[in-house]
């Protein structure tokens, strides 16, 4: 077991050691500097900025400048938000999208299961046929799509809930965004649960658990449910990435202020330390969760050599 | 071998074979939901490139006269206008134009990428594959739509380039299905006999390998159209896409969800179309997937 986790991990360094330099080489190429206005600073006080934010330097001696300063935590200050540095901003946002995100994962993936299992139990019926209708919409109907409709409906039309906001992480401000963003996820992962379930019902040694006499509920519990979980637990790592990418625009329409937002404003107004910070952010974060996803599959699946 | 007999070969030469082609286009054709999508999908595709020559207003044209005016049959704004008095419809159709024409060309320029990487690491396999698809999986490791936006940041917003980016991060996948596909392929005797008679490895590539994979491919295409105009709705949405006057459907929803408190058919017919379109191609990739692959379902 630990041999296979240090294996893993052996992996994952250098994939976050060539995100860091992907995205450190992007920002250098880039034209148009972050100081880069229609009228043109005074050469002295261009000299000053420069050396200021260690742009006057050789790109290499940059570059080590920056991974010396990741390793402690420090990305750097933002180009546009003059008197903060990236870490603030991403500590001032962290909250909101963990708080997001975090519920998010754990409703879909607690109700896409649910239903997904009781639509496998409960196949061709009409509980079967709605969930699978609901969860097609919810698969076609892009986030960006029904995050307004729903504010729409929810706030403006029928006056119960607040359109936007983060309100202290008031939970009446959460339920909008925190329903958009996992209803694409609850549809994926219920359609994935309902044909992984099928699958195990179908098999070998379901029967011999039924012809042994198991009651129905047993079975499911401690047979089925362990077998078909892991296609979801595959999806984990993924899920997880639509969720990150879901949140920007999530946050986007109902103002929250959180890690995508900033994201986003620091992409349109070219705040290079502040987009790499959260790229890099993001990367780890995901790198992370694929690392998990890969001992809880060995954990859970006997078939997987450690 | 008496009349009977030879009547009954003459029978059998008359029968045509059915090739892997046509009985999948057999099987597409009975799969009701694929057939509707199909058609839906040529309906949009055509409207949206024929569509503005028959409709009175242009797609940048402003009617002071009818600003936030609602759907009608009055005017000739069948589906309203937006606050600069343009006229909906016309707009919807050319932001299809433009998210049907990203959403192909992005997928084509992904499917050339994907292709050549799988053939190239599955054909020769080795260590060269170890190395190609050990990028492949730290590629996958990032958050590609991040990966995207930083791209769009560092060369510009600009349409031509938002296809190029979209294409190179969504090849990925199609590299992995091209690469299990190759393995299993050049295993087969015909890739044997070829290299037998000295074919070179680019030839086998070329003419026995990719026709090979059209199937998968296909199938492959069908699904990624979608997800890529999706992605594109998506960066347009945040700003960071397709830049006014033109217009896509991600651009048409982020303007229609700002005012959607004073003119709802604003995001909700882009809404629609976009639906109509994203379902309707899953359908058509779902029921090819059946028809050219049954035996995975």
């Amino acid at each position: 077991m630990i041999k296979f986790i240090t294996k893993r991990i052996l992996i994952a360094i250098p994939t976050l050691l060539i995100i860091i330099a992907f995205s450190f080489s992007m920002m250098r190429v880039a034209p148009g500097g972050p100081f880069t206005n229609e009228r043109a600073l005074p050469p002295e006080i261009e000299k000053n900025i420069n050396a200021a934010y260690n742009l006057d330097k050789p790109v290499y001696e940059q570059f080590y400048i920056y991974m010396k300063n990741i390793t402690r935590g420090d990305f750097g200050p933002s180009f546009k938000y003059k008197d903060f540095s990236v870490k603030e901003l991403i500590l001032n946002g962290l909250p909101v999208s963990v708080t997001l995100g975090l519920s998010a994962i754990i409703i879909s993936l607690f109700l896409g299961s649910l239903l997904g299992i009781i639509a496998a139990i409960n196949r061709n019926t009409i509980f079967d046929y709605s969930v699978m209708g609901v969860s097609l919409v919810g698969i076609c109907v892009p986030s960006f799509v029904m995050a307004p409709l729903l504010s729409l409906f929810f706030s403006l039309y029928m006056g119960i809930l607040p359109t936007s906001g983060w309100n202290n992480g008031n939970i009446l401000n959460l339920i909008l965004p925190i329903t958009a963003l996992s209803l694409p996820q609850i549809a994926i992962i219920s359609r994935m649960m309902r044909a992984s379930t099928i699958e195990v019902l179908n098999s070998n040694f379901i029967r011999t658990a039924k012809s042994k006499g198991l009651n129905e509920s047993y079975i499911i519990r401690k047979h089925v449910i362990r077998a078909s979980i892991l296609p979801i637990v595959e999806y984990l790592a993924p899920a997880s990435a639509g969720l990150m990418t879901g949140s920007i625009i999530i946050e986007q329409i109902f103002g929250l202020p959180g890690i995508g937002r900033y994201f986003v404003v620091g992409a349109l107004q070219r705040d290079y330390t502040l987009v790499s910070g959260v790229l890099i952010l993001y990367a780890s974060l995901l790198i992370l969760l694929i690392l998990i996803t890969d001992i809880v599959r060995a954990i859970l699946d006997p078939r997987v050599k450690i | 071998m008496n009349k009977k007999h030879i009547k009954i070969i003459e029978d059998y030469s008359n029968i045509k074979g059915r090739s892997l082609w046509v009985d999948a286009r057999r099987r597409l054709f009975q799969n009701k939901a694929a057939v509707i999508s199909l058609f839906l999908i040529f309906l949009i595709a055509f409207l949206s490139f024929f569509g503005p020559f028959f409709l009175k207003y242009s797609f940048s044209d402003t009617d002071w006269n009818s600003i936030y005016y609602p759907p009608s049959l009055n005017n000739g704004h069948f589906l309203g206008t937006d606050g600069n008095g343009r006229d909906l419809l016309v707009r919807i159709l050319y932001g299809g134009r433009l998210s049907l024409t990203i959403g192909i060309l992005a997928t084509l320029v992904s499917v050339f990428i994907g292709v050549i990487y799988g053939t190239i690491a599955g054909y020769f396999g080795g260590k060269l594959d170890i190395f190609m698809m050990r990028v492949v999986e730290i590629l996958y490791a990032m958050p590609y739509l991040i990966f995207v936006i930083l791209l769009m940041v560092v060369f510009g917003r600009n349409i031509y380039f938002l296809f190029i980016a979209i294409g190179a991060v969504e090849w990925l996948t199609m590299a992995r299905i091209v690469r299990g596909q190759t393995i299993s392929l050049k295993e087969k005797e015909f890739i044997e006999t070829s290299k037998a008679l000295g074919q070179s490895n680019f030839m086998i590539i070329w003419k026995h390998i990719i026709p090979n994979l059209a199937g998968p491919i296909v199938v492959y295409i069908t699904l990624m159209v979608p997800s890529v105009i999706i992605l594109e709705s998506f960066l347009s949405f945040l700003g960071l896409g397709v830049q006014e006057p033109l217009t896509s459907w991600g651009v048409l929803i982020s303007e229609g969800s700002r005012e959607m408190e004073t003119a709802w058919w604003l995001l909700i017919f882009p809404g629609i179309f976009m639906t109509i379109t994203l379902a309707s191609l899953n359908f058509i990739g779902d029921g090819l997937r059946d028809a050219i692959d049954p035996k995975e379902y």
